[in-house]
């Protein structure tokens, strides 16, 4: 989203300098989005807030590294992420749920195959951690498998594994 | 229908799902007070770890320098003047004292500050980076203490200062880059 009455790209150069006024207006144009990305990442409204604030910090401490080859929002989306991830990844229940093992009726409810039209976010929020994530980092940011791997530090291949079960449980869901 | 044409519909089908979902939803409260406080917090102490850390060295290396020049002196006694040596040594060893305590004290600030970042940060670095950090803080915990286990019994022998200065001057030199380039992990 450009930034209204001011150039995105001076904002950042004063940033980058230190200006924190600058940073505010960067944050009050993004924030909305980052927000957005953390609340569907983490799945919990509180924590979002908390992510959002962290990753608006980090992204004042690494300014300095943004150059400019990618949109600022993109950087930022990047950035936001993996401060995301980074906190799921914490968490003991990353490292526990096999998704593999586990139906599409415990996950998604079997209420939810009735409905004419799945609600995706309801589904979202059902999703295993792991799989949430994967399906909004290649679905919505566009990120390839091997990015994901990265993000993550899970393998390719569990990542597309997780990214065929979340969709075949969507067609499943609106085969019935 | 295939598979494969299942599979398609179902990665455009979830896409457009995604894509019409809100993305651009505000916070409940407004987190820039909180976001501007810490970064304020942050640089303040990013301004301090650089004020320290350029004292450090001028003032470690300044030890070494005399040390070495004494040692010279030292070595040019004659044993007639053993008297003057051997108060010369006492002092040499005092003032090594002296030096080694300063520059374990500017060590343990780098220290310190080193394994608060670590701890604060290690969710966001590189495992790799952050494992080859605490390996590389052991590596120097142990030749510290071989180097001063030889300067104890090597007191006139200014080149263990330097070692150790060196030694501790990496984890200075670590904590710097890793403050400064965790950008590249992100």
């Amino acid at each position: 989203m450009p930034v209204s009455g001011d150039n995105e790209a001076d904002l950042i150069e004063l940033a980058q300098a230190g200006d924190t006024k600058a940073f505010e207006k960067l944050y009050r144009a993004n924030v909305g989005k980052i927000h957005a990305l953390c609340m569907r990442l983490c799945g919990c409204k509180q924590l979002a807030e908390d992510l959002t604030q962290e990753a608006f910090i980090r992204a004042w401490q690494k300014l300095e590294s943004f150059r400019g080859d990618s949109a600022f929002s993109s950087w930022l989306y990047r950035l936001s992420s993996n401060v995301a991830i980074g906190y799921l990844r914490q968490q003991n229940k990353w490292k526990m749920v096999n998704f593999d093992e586990i139906s599409n009726e415990t996950i998604l409810g079997t209420d939810s195959v009735h409905e004419e039209r799945p609600d995706i976010e309801k589904s979202l929020q059902c999703l295993p951690d792991q799989a949430r994530v994967v399906v909004i980092l290649h679905e919505y940011l566009g990120y390839q498998h091997n990015e994901i791997a990265q993000f993550t530090g899970m393998a390719v291949g569990t990542s597309k594994s997780h990214l065929f079960r979340a969709k075949s449980m969507l067609q499943a869901r609106y085969r019935a | 229908m295939s598979n494969s044409t299942d599979n398609t519909n179902a990665t455009t089908d979830l896409s457009q799902q995604l894509a019409e979902l809100e993305w651009d939803i505000q916070p409940q409260r407004d987190l820039w007070p909180d976001i501007h406080s810490q970064i304020r917090f942050a640089d303040k102490r990013k301004q301090d770890a650089a004020r320290k850390l350029p004292m450090w060295l001028p003032a470690a290396m300044a030890a070494s320098l005399v040390l070495a020049a004494g040692s010279i002196l030292f070595s040019s006694k004659t044993y007639e003047q053993s008297q003057q040596v051997q108060q010369y040594q006492a002092e040499l060893v005092r003032y090594q004292q002296a030096q080694l305590q300063l520059i374990e004290t500017q060590h343990q600030t780098v220290r310190l500050q080193l394994s608060a970042f670590l701890n604060a940060e290690e969710q966001y670095l590189n495992p790799q980076l952050v494992a080859e950090a605490r390996s590389l803080m052991q590596n120097i915990d142990l030749a510290a203490a071989e180097l001063k286990h030889a300067m104890l019994s090597q007191p006139d022998n200014s080149k263990y200062t330097s070692m150790l200065v060196r030694a501790y001057q990496q984890e200075a030199n670590l904590l710097t880059q890793i403050s400064a380039n965790t950008d590249e992990s992100i």
